[in-house]
């Protein structure tokens, strides 16, 4: 067994008596990791990433050979340098420039040249797109929507779930793959299942005498021809569709697992002494429910809560990949895309990723909220 | 809870077969579809018997840029989980020891999770076409940091914060170092919550597709989602290569699920529940 870990000794001391006592693996790894990053400045490749990869092997050696001669001093604020770096590097740099970038008139145009400033006409032309109002209302909808709908279905299973049966770990095993699946990936198959050629929903429908369904486009619901003038208006401006029901399903159909796992866990781990006083006082099931599971699991409620909520302000690709960039699917974060680097508006496109950022702060801080109520109780 | 008479039991079982088949069903439709004769896929019966076909497959390593695509995924999610996870991993033992930062530094982390990719979109883009990064795997991997460097530090923290304090004092009294003892007690008592964490880390940044579709379409970045979403725009209905890029990309998930699945579990509820 070696003798000496990362760092000498406890107290600091010169750099080549601190070396002597570190372990030769680690002595010949830094010095085959300072060669790499030299030898890479000479090599005939693209600088950019020519300086990046070597940059980042040479800070390793030099951040290394820091813990060495340092030791135990200031180690708290030595171990969180290299996050610290990397989290200013690709949080803050960007979104100072994104800041910048929302108050100045920049297009692809004028990129390269001086860059007017605008004040904030680039967030006033937001309120004066229609389409950024369109996808307003349907990030909202469809956020609200799938938490509702997976919250519920997801407390639901996990009641189920809670049981013990026979086949119990292989389901749970099989509502394990939603969870880790490429997002993008279920799209495309959830895609297919609902598409005119071969899609199986239509073809089951078939099979049942029912019309097929056109779930891949924005033809109103049924129910909306029912409501006279004012449907069409409605079924516009609420996306009553069924490419818009398509979308929903989509990602409640990956998500729910995930949500009856995070009850499930909570769920098991609440105490036993409530249910068993409910159990000798004779109360019924949906007693219990109510007004012992319930208030005991509002806590977590409130965290799978906003799990779903941060997670679903995020989904960009579900949509994409079933509605690619079109005009009357469009949620915010694919307009900020499409305005942004489609139509090369760097401005408006960094004027409206502040106004998502906006609601996603509002988000957090529920969030904090939500913590410092548990810290509290 | 309640005596589950023979009724309550049937309805129970019953409930459980349709989650199982709700959430079974389409990925075995595409697991089959990917086997299928091309004009079988599209075919307004439904096939369930026929002659199963790795045309598909074929095409798929064959004739596109496949294999590149697939290091390319390789590279980033490595790339990616190699980076944060070392950095992650010591800030994590940082702020559970030490606090270090207090609430400052724990929420900007929390906040880094929930921005949402789109955001840093347009500055990732301006910025690495400056760097000169566009269309590299690297511009990819720093910008997957974002998603999984906060992640891994908020979990790894939390499974620091579960291991007691007095056996890193032990080996302190023995002479280590504090990096000692991090090094050679606590990160091996850690080690199931690390595992979780890579594991984690690298199949969030297997399935990432935003950054992927923006700041990496040439062949020399693309990765395997953009890759399959790459049929998305042709309303042509080349299902059988999609079906078999998606079939691979979803292999290393079931792996995963089926061998890992308590750590999985543990991963996933821990910062919820407690």
């Amino acid at each position: 067994m070696q003798q000496r870990g990362l760092t000498g000794g406890a107290s600091s001391r010169p750099l080549p008596m601190a070396w002597q006592r570190t372990s030769p693996v680690l002595r010949l790894a830094t010095l085959l990791i300072a060669l790499a990053g030299l030898g890479l400045f000479f090599l005939p490749i693209d600088e950019g990433p020519r300086f990046l990869v070597a940059g980042s092997l040479l800070f390793t050696v030099a951040y290394m050979l820091a813990l060495t001669i340092l030791g135990d001093r200031g180690i708290k604020y030595m171990l969180i340098v290299p996050s610290t770096l990397l989290l200013g590097g690709i949080t803050v740099a960007p979104l100072i420039y994104l800041i910048v970038l929302s108050f100045h008139k920049v297009t692809m145009m004028n990129f390269r040249s001086k860059w007017p400033f605008a004040g904030l006409a680039n967030y006033m032309s937001l309120l004066q797109d229609p389409l950024v109002k369109g996808a307003f209302i349907r990030t909202f909808e469809y956020t609200a929507i799938n938490l509702i709908l997976q919250m519920v279905l997801g407390f639901l299973l996990a009641l189920l779930m809670q049981r013990t049966f026979k086949g119990r770990s292989l389901v749970s095993t099989i509502l394990l793959i939603p969870v880790m699946a490429c997002p993008i990936v279920v799209a495309l198959l959830w895609s297919y299942l609902f598409g005119q050629h071969g899609g199986l929903f239509n073809l089951l429908l078939g099979k049942l005498g029912v019309a097929p369904i056109p779930w891949l486009s924005n033809t109103p619901l049924p129910f909306v021809n029912r409501l006279g003038s004012a449907g069409p208006w409605l079924a516009q401006t609420l996306n009553l569709n069924w490419g818009f029901v398509a979308l929903i399903i989509t990602n409640t159909w990956q998500w729910t697992p995930f949500v009856y796992l995070l009850f499930l866990a909570g769920l098991s781990a609440l105490p036993q002494e409530p249910y068993e006083a409910a159990q000798i006082d004779g109360a019924s099931s949906w007693q219990v429910l109510r007004y012992i599971t319930l208030p005991l699991l509002r806590p977590v409620i409130g965290v799978v809560f906003v799990i779903r909520l941060v997670d679903l302000l995020k989904v960009y690709d579900q949509i994409y990949a079933l509605f690619g960039e079109s005009v009357v699917m469009r949620t915010l974060n694919i307009h900020i895309v499409v305005k942004g680097l489609g139509n090369q508006d760097y401005g408006v496109g960094a004027a409206l990723s502040m106004v998502v950022l906006l609601l996603t702060a509002v988000a957090v801080f529920f969030y904090l909220g939500q913590g410092a109520r548990k810290e509290a109780n | 809870m309640g005596g589950d008479s023979g009724w309550r039991l049937i309805l129970n079982y019953f409930l459980v077969v349709i989650v199982a088949v709700v959430w079974v069903v389409p990925f075995a439709w595409m697991v089959l579809s990917s086997l299928k004769p091309g004009d079988m896929i599209i075919d307004p019966r439904l096939i369930l018997w026929f002659r199963p076909t790795l045309e598909h497959y074929r095409t798929v390593f064959l004739s596109h840029d496949f294999p590149r695509y697939l290091v390319n995924s390789l590279a980033v999610s490595g790339g990616t989980t190699l980076l944060t996870v070392f950095a992650g991993t010591l800030a994590a033992y940082s702020l559970s020891r030490f606090r270090t930062g207090g609430r400052l530094y724990a929420n900007w982390v929390l906040f880094t999770r929930l921005v949402p990719p789109a955001v840093l979109v347009i500055p990732f883009y301006l910025m690495f076409r400056a760097m000169g990064l566009i269309n590299t795997v690297w511009a990819l991997i720093l910008a997957d940091c974002t998603i999984s460097l906060s992640f891994v530090i908020w979990t790894m923290r939390g499974f620091f914060d579960e291991i007691p304090t007095e056996l890193e004092e032990a080996a302190m009294i023995d002479g280590c170092t504090k990096l000692q003892s991090l090094w050679r007690v606590t990160l091996p008592l850690v080690r199931p919550g690390l595992v979780a964490t890579v594991i984690f880390t690298l199949l969030f940044t297997w399935n990432e597709f935003l950054y992927g579709q923006t700041l990496g379409i040439a062949p020399s970045a693309k990765t395997l989602p953009v890759a399959a979403g790459d049929y998305v725009t042709g309303y042509a209905n080349n299902w059988g290569p999609v079906f078999a890029t998606g079939t691979v990309i979803m292999l290393p998930v079931l792996v995963v699920v089926f061998f890992l699945q308590k750590q999985i579990v543990r991963g996933l509820t821990l910062g919820a529940i407690k």
